[in-house]
């Protein structure tokens, strides 16, 4: 990971992971402010993203070949038309993308049933 | 850490090769804050608000885009790169602040880089060829006196007996380098060549590679006279026969006597003497064959042994302790043996060799003078670091707005002071590549100086030398870059933002001022003792010798290695200033056994007719022709000089003719009406008579700081003529004399090589080294402290006028006479320059005591002198202080207003 800042964002970067390729499968080829104005949305504000932490995450997924990158033009309605970078899903990301459910929910069944237990 | 594999690799190809530019990165980033603007926007605040408001939502540029580049690629070396590049733009922007700093370093870095090669060149650069160094000694053995070992020979059966069983010593061998030696090969000009004979393992025991043919057996050095071979250096071989192979097997000449040469070793090796290389090597047995000894002689070397120093190897765990102490012990029972012969040689010495192993004692003295040499050097760091120090935390406290306004836009404090290191970081390497630069330089100032216990001082410039001058010059630059780095990250932000530009601590401001302060006094002293010097050198040059020394050049002939018995060198010294008189452009010729400035020489005791041999008192003298007078412009105030039969046939006559010098006559008889009178002299347990002929002007002859001395002026015959010199007076150079000598003497005996010319100029110089060595160190030094305390007070000035420009620029505004704020900065300078010259002349003034005794004609305290150093330093202030004391007027109080 990057030099640093390495606690907060580890234990994001498992889960924004997976916001992003989720948010990805779901919206189509998207640019960078699209994908974190539906996660904030979707989350109902809980999770705002800076652009320090999302752009990073973008690159890595592009590194990993899970993501493709391009730039694209954007039409945002009044102003017109303005260059923006546009992300989609690679097969792989797909495949990872199923992966990364599954694990999620086993991970999340296995702690649901420690917490179950109690009491 | 990165998961994936092809994630490393893909970070690692996309920092070699063209990937998302940073304009690339920058451009997604504001397209970002453009969408997340427009929404702010439309959700209806205001414009500017709502602008704010998505930044702040959206997080900071920078930040971003670090984390980016962070991603992009390796992480540590993409921000070394991007920290570099920002640097260097930052210093460029900035030109004079970086070429003060650079200058700063290099002044400060370059000696100390000199004297790193100094002590390279005396402790750690090995001798070429020669194999595991580490293992060798060198020894000599002698008798311990007061002032250290007075060396004597072995002969080879002691020799042997140190070595036979012995533990600690795994081989020994002797070395002793030849006197005067020619070269030469058949129908050639000898050439004087340096040369040594050595004992038959010599090569071995030193793992030197030949290149061609063998060297010594045990029997080729074994009997008296050894055998006529020579083993040459492979750049003398190339030189004589073309290659080494075609050099075996023929034959050279050493001082004239048939050698042949029976190997050749490899182009590096060139002897074991650090301070003279050697070119060609002969049994210590033919010692004698090359000097001409007859064959008795040759036994009687045999038994004495010409060798004084050896090499030691050492046995596997030996230490050079053991060694000692194992050759300490044989030596003493060799001399309880045999005291006749062997008393000489009890005590043990080992000799400092770079390269070699040393017991500790031997190392302490060139130490010493290496370590003072550090000392010096190591102020010079750090009066260097200080001053950019100053320059940087100057250029630190001026930006400060900027740093603040930096952070507060997001940037890291650790980037901040990365950067700040790396900035000095390359200041401080470029500093030390241009201190390399003059480091070779004072090199070449400083070649050809011998300095007592170090030899010749040499500045060696190797790999070694130049990664300790990278490491200094690294810690360098971190110390003095730390400083404005932390300044930086523990600039308060608000404070900063709302003083402008003038945050600084009184104890940062009051150091500077006694930095600056001590800077000026440093540089006075320096001068001083510059100046000191210089005068002490003209003074020595300019002294009335009493002879005329211009136009006359001296060689010294050395025929008594070249087998010449004393008829026969007269003989030659006859004909060759015959010859020469016929010259055209030489205008007299004479011969000398001790021309004036070579030293007192040999002496004798003379007294009067009928008085106490006992009272006899002994006097400098020196053995000439008929031509010296005439030669040397020296005038005779009584009588004559000697005539040709007098000079040559004294041999034969009753008496010897005599001259003396004025102090001699009247010392001895009260007058230097002295024509005809006599003079007894007592030599060999004889006496002789000597017949007074004239009376010379008194003129100096030992030394020319010494009053002069009396002398005696006797025919050339009185001394074996093997090594008398030749003086010449001519309309040539030097170089042309010598030219014209080195034909009139091949045409005699081309044989006899001539040795180099010299002048009195020349002789004053080399006696008084030390002296013109101090006076281009201190000068040096000097000029170095001059630079570094006149660039600090002007950045000193500087920063103060830019500090109080808000000052200045209210008080222009209100009316005040541009010439009374100019005065005031005047003051500052003054009080500054002020103090630092008292203490500086206070300085000199002490220290010079300590110098006292090595000038000549001026004493430590003369005030001619005090009061240029002292005029000097206030040219130096008032130019340092002219230019920023007019910025001062120059300020324009509505920039000033309007800035803050």
């Amino acid at each position: 990971m990057s030099n640093g800042k390495t606690n907060k964002t580890d234990v994001l970067q498992g889960t924004l992971d997976l916001m992003v390729l989720q948010t990805l499968d779901v919206l189509g080829p998207s640019h960078g402010y699209a994908i974190a104005t539906r996660i904030e949305q979707v989350s109902k504000g809980a999770i705002q993203l800076n652009m320090g932490t999302l752009y990073p995450a973008l690159m890595r997924l592009e590194q990993r070949g899970l993501l493709r990158g391009a730039w694209g033009i954007s039409d945002t309605g009044l102003r017109g038309s303005r260059k923006a970078r546009f992300y989609s899903l690679t097969a792989a990301g797909r495949r990872e993308l199923v992966a990364e459910k599954q694990a999620w929910n086993r991970m999340t069944g296995i702690i649901q049933a420690l917490l179950d237990q109690e009491g | 850490m990165p998961g994936t594999f092809r994630e490393w690799v893909l970070r690692i190809w996309a920092t070699l090769r063209r990937r998302r530019t940073d304009a690339d990165l920058e451009e997604e980033l504001k397209t970002h804050l453009a969408f997340a603007a427009e929404d702010a926007r439309r959700s209806s605040k205001g414009l500017n608000e709502a602008d704010r408001a998505a930044r702040l939502r959206a997080g900071g540029l920078s930040q971003a885009l670090d984390a980016l580049r962070d991603q992009r690629g390796l992480p540590l070396v993409d921000a070394a790169l991007s920290d570099l590049r920002y640097a260097m733009r930052a210093l460029i922007k900035r030109p004079l602040l970086s070429v003060t700093a650079i200058v700063s370093i290099a002044c400060s870095l370059g000696p100390a880089t000199a004297v790193l090669g100094i002590g390279e060149a005396l402790f750690f650069k090995p001798l070429p060829g020669i194999a595991r160094q580490d293992r060798l000694v060198i020894y000599f053995f002698g008798t311990q006196v007061t002032r250290g070992i007075n060396p004597w020979s072995i002969s080879y059966a002691n020799a042997e007996d140190l070595t036979r069983g012995a533990t600690a010593v795994a081989a020994m061998a002797g070395f002793q380098q030849l006197p005067g030696p020619a070269l030469a090969v058949p129908d050639a000009e000898p050439r004087l060549t340096p040369g040594a004979a050595v004992s038959a393992n010599y090569f071995d025991l030193l793992g030197v590679r030949l290149v061609a043919g063998r060297t010594f057996r045990a029997e080729e050095d074994r009997t008296p006279g050894g055998e006529p071979l020579v083993v040459l250096s492979e750049r003398r071989a190339r030189d004589f026969f073309g290659s080494a192979e075609a050099a075996v097997g023929r034959t050279v000449f050493v001082n004239s006597v048939p050698f042949t040469v029976i190997g050749v070793a490899l182009g590096s090796f060139a002897g074991t003497d650090a301070e003279a290389h050697q070119d060609f090597w002969i049994p210590g047995m033919a010692y004698g064959r090359a000097t001409h000894f007859s064959p008795a002689v040759w036994a009687h070397l045999a038994s004495t042994g010409p060798f004084y120093k050896f090499i030691v190897r050492m046995a596997g765990g030996a230490t050079v302790e053991q060694t000692t102490a194992e050759l300490t012990g044989r030596v003493r029972a060799l001399a309880a043996r045999d005291p006749r012969r062997n008393a000489r040689t009890q005590t043990v010495g080992a000799m400092l060799q770079p390269g070699f192993a040393a017991p500790a004692t031997t190392r302490p003295v060139a130490l010493r003078a290496v370590q003072l040499m550090a000392g010096v050097a190591a102020l010079l760091v750090l009066l260097g670091m200080a001053n950019v120090a100053n320059l940087l935390l100057f250029r630190g406290v001026a930006g400060a707005r900027d740093i603040a306004t930096r952070m507060m836009l997001g940037a890291s404090t650790r980037r901040l002071v990365q950067l700040r290191l790396v900035e000095s970081l390359m200041l401080a390497l470029a500093g030390a590549v241009a201190g390399v630069g003059v480091a070779l330089a004072l090199g070449e100032l400083f070649s050809g100086f011998a300095v007592p216990d170090l030899g010749s001082i040499n500045v060696v410039m190797d790999w070694r030398v130049l990664t300790a001058t990278a490491c200094l010059s690294i810690l360098v630059g971190t110390g003095f870059g730390l400083a404005p780095a932390l300044l930086a990250a523990r600039s308060s932000v608000a404070g900063t933002l709302g003083r402008g530009a003038r945050a600084e601590l009184p104890l940062a401001t009051r150091l500077r001022h006694t930095l600056a302060a001590s800077q000026i006094a440093l540089s006075v002293a320096l001068l001083v003792g510059t100046l000191l010097f210089l005068s002490t050198i003209r003074n020595l040059h300019a002294v009335d010798l009493g002879f005329d020394p211009s136009g006359v050049v001296m060689v010294q002939l050395n025929l008594r290695f070249h087998g010449y018995s004393d008829a026969r060198a007269l003989d030659y010294e006859q004909r060759l200033s015959d010859a020469l008189r016929h010259e055209p452009g030489v205008q007299s010729v004479a011969l000398a056994s001790q021309p004036p400035l070579f030293g007192r020489g040999i002496g004798s005791s003379v007294y009067l007719p009928g008085a106490d041999p006992k009272t006899a008192t002994e006097i400098p003298l020196t053995a000439v022709d008929s031509g010296y007078f005439r030669t040397l412009n020296l005038p005779l105030v009584r009588g004559r000089a000697l005539t040709h039969d007098e000079v040559f046939g004294a041999t034969h006559a009753d008496e010897e003719a005599v001259v003396l010098s004025e102090t001699l006559a009247r010392a001895l008889f009260g007058s230097s009406d002295v024509e005809g009178r006599r003079l007894l002299m007592s030599r060999y347990q004889a006496t002789s008579t000597l017949r007074i002929v004239g009376v010379a002007r008194q003129a100096h002859f030992g030394a020319v700081d010494e009053p002069p001395d009396p002398v005696l002026y006797v025919p050339l015959t009185h001394f074996p003529a093997g090594e008398a010199f030749l003086l010449v007076r001519s309309t040539f150079t030097p170089e042309g004399a010598r030219r014209v000598i080195a034909r009139a003497a091949a045409a005699i005996d081309p044989a006899v090589p001539v040795a180099p010319d010299r002048t009195f100029a020349a002789i004053i110089d080399q006696r008084f080294g030390q002296q013109r060595l101090f006076a281009r160190l201190l000068g040096l030094l000097a000029s170095i402290a001059f630079l570094l305390s006149g660039a600090g007070l002007h950045g000193l000035l500087a920063q103060t006028v830019t500090e109080r420009r808000h000052e200045f620029g209210i008080r222009l505004a209100i009316g005040a006479d541009p010439k009374r704020i100019m005065r005031s900065v005047l003051r500052q300078a003054a009080i500054l320059g002020a103090s630092g010259l008292v203490a500086g002349m206070a300085l000199a003034w002490v220290s010079g005591r300590v110098v006292e005794g090595r000038l000549f004609g001026i004493t430590s305290r003369d005030p001619a002198i005090y009061t240029a150093a002292a005029f000097t330093m206030v040219l130096v202030i008032a130019v340092a202080t002219f230019i920023p004391a007019r910025a001062a007027t120059r300020v324009n109080p509505v920039d000033v207003l309007k800035h803050e």
